[in-house]
């Protein structure tokens, strides 16, 4: 039974779901059930990111009993949870409350907006030494990443409208060909694990091997 | 020789200075380089400029704070052209933090004298991805049964008639990753026929070109902070993205050149070992 009952729970919703996709209009009743069963998604979901909370609080808390060198990250990480938590529940719904958008607008986005900005240095960085014509293809990939590149910054187009018709070629017609192939290969992919899900073959999601 | 060599051998914390000067550089007196506007910006506009004064558009808020400022900039200028032309638009987010994007731009155009419920309204966030998307699509009240205000979105007038995603007129969404325009296609585009136009960061441009020219998009802002800067061109109404443009490029072109001297190295190197071999 501890294999037999998720394994018809997941052929039901993956039926129920398929079946509403494809025959929505002749059976309108599976469209409100299939609705609800995504909206238990949805909630299951949210169950997840607060699971996800607490292993968080569960793990640091690890650490700090450890005596963990880095435990005083562990210590920060609890003040920017507990603090965002307060705020955004004295806010009630509205998340505009001045301590909260000032901890958002002051804390949280710049910070993340510098980790993402500060690639461009180890890009640069690793532009020079790494991305070099060892051989042919590296060669083809070296021209069309300049060219798209250079296509793509406003200063070369006033130096020669080749720039961005190079840059426009690459992704119209190189880029779209192998991004076809991929999408189409995945695309098939996906439906094969689909149904090898539904039907019970696949049950890696029982965990373990 | 010696100069690539030099260059080569340079240590990297004098390129990362190089880099910063030719970044911040225009950002404090901008050179005013001129922006063309691409073919996918211009059907993006075309889609949005189709639309007339009263229609329903959807703007969703699937963005991270860390391509923000590569996708904020498309949502806004995007977001300013609609209501520009009365458009009503309800706003919804499915990435968390989305949500907060979403709620500064409610703000800001409150302030500007949109009347919320009417001009405006913001439905919330829904965890779940794909399947929250699948369900909205479907009936938005069973996901969204009150707005971001706690009241039932029967009693604001901008939702009268609507119950799907298809009863929306366009939708625009934005995106840093997962869900993206590939979900919203396989959810809303195929279902509901609606017209969606996406905006992404610009590394996910290239994967989704196919689906404007599948006709599944009917625009893409795939180069991130650059198409924004397109779109505020194409539209007459310059802002942040093209104040930023001249920073980009330069940095652009000094990554180019970068690259070209790490391979000139590449190559005297590659010489000298030859020579070497023989010798």
């Amino acid at each position: 039974m501890r294999k037999e009952v998720p394994i018809a729970i997941g052929f039901i919703a993956g039926a129920l779901i398929l079946f509403e996709y494809f025959f929505k209009d002749m059976a309108p009743g599976v469209s409100v059930i299939a609705t609800k069963a995504q909206n238990w998604g949805s909630i299951i979901s949210a169950f997840a990111m607060g699971l996800a909370a607490a292993n968080l609080i569960v793990i640091h808390g690890r650490r700090i009993r450890s005596k963990h060198p880095d435990a005083w990250m562990s210590w920060v990480m609890y003040a920017g949870i507990l603090s965002m938590v307060v705020t955004g529940f004295a806010a009630k719904g509205t998340l505009l409350s001045d301590i909260y958008t000032f901890l958002f607008d002051g804390l949280y986005l710049p910070l993340g907006t510098a980790m993402f900005s500060i690639m461009i240095f180890f890009i640069a960085s690793a532009a020079r030494r790494a991305f070099r014509a060892r051989n042919v293809d590296a060669m083809f990939l070296l021209v069309s990443g300049l060219l798209v590149m250079l296509g793509n910054a406003p200063l070369m187009t006033m130096v020669s409208p080749f720039f961005p018709r190079a840059s426009s070629w690459f992704m119209s017609y190189a880029n779209v060909a192998g991004n076809r192939a991929i999408m189409i290969g995945a695309a098939l992919g996906m439906v094969l694990t689909g149904f090898r899900v539904i039907v019970g073959i696949d049950r890696s999601y029982f965990g373990g091997e | 020789m010696d100069v690539i060599k030099w260059f080569g051998n340079l240590d990297r914390r004098w390129l990362y200075a190089l880099l910063l000067f030719v970044v911040v550089t225009p950002l404090i007196s901008p050179l005013g380089i001129p922006v063309d506007v691409t073919e996918a910006t211009a059907q993006f506009v075309a889609a949005v400029e189709k639309l007339n004064p009263g229609d329903r558009m959807l703007l969703v808020f699937d963005y991270s704070i860390g391509g923000g400022p590569d996708v904020d900039p498309q949502a806004q200028i995007v977001l300013a052209h609609a209501l520009s032309k009365g458009v009503r638009v309800v706003e919804v987010a499915f990435v968390d933090t989305g949500l907060n994007y979403a709620l500064k731009s409610i703000e800001k155009w409150e302030k500007a004298g949109k009347v919320y419920g009417e001009d405006i309204l913001l439905l919330g966030y829904a965890a779940g991805g794909e399947t929250a998307i699948s369900a909205f699509a479907q009936d938005i009240a069973q996901v969204f049964p009150t707005d971001i205000r706690g009241n039932p979105l029967t009693s604001y007038p901008i939702m009268q008639g609507i119950k799907t995603a298809g009863d929306f007129d366009f939708i625009a969404e934005f995106a840093t990753g997962i869900p993206g325009p590939a979900e919203w296609i396989r959810q809303v585009v195929t279902r509901y026929n609606v017209p969606l136009g996406c905006g992404v960061v610009a590394v996910m441009g290239p994967q989704n070109v196919p689906y404007l020219q599948s006709g599944q998009l009917v625009g893409l802002l795939g180069g991130g902070l650059k198409s924004a800067a397109e779109y505020e061109i194409a539209v007459g109404m310059p802002g942040p993205a093209t104040a930023a443009m001249d920073a980009q490029s330069l940095g652009h072109i000094v990554v180019v050149l970068f690259v070209v001297a790490g391979n000139l190295l590449f190559f005297v190197e590659r010489k000298e070992q030859k020579a070497k071999k023989r010798g």
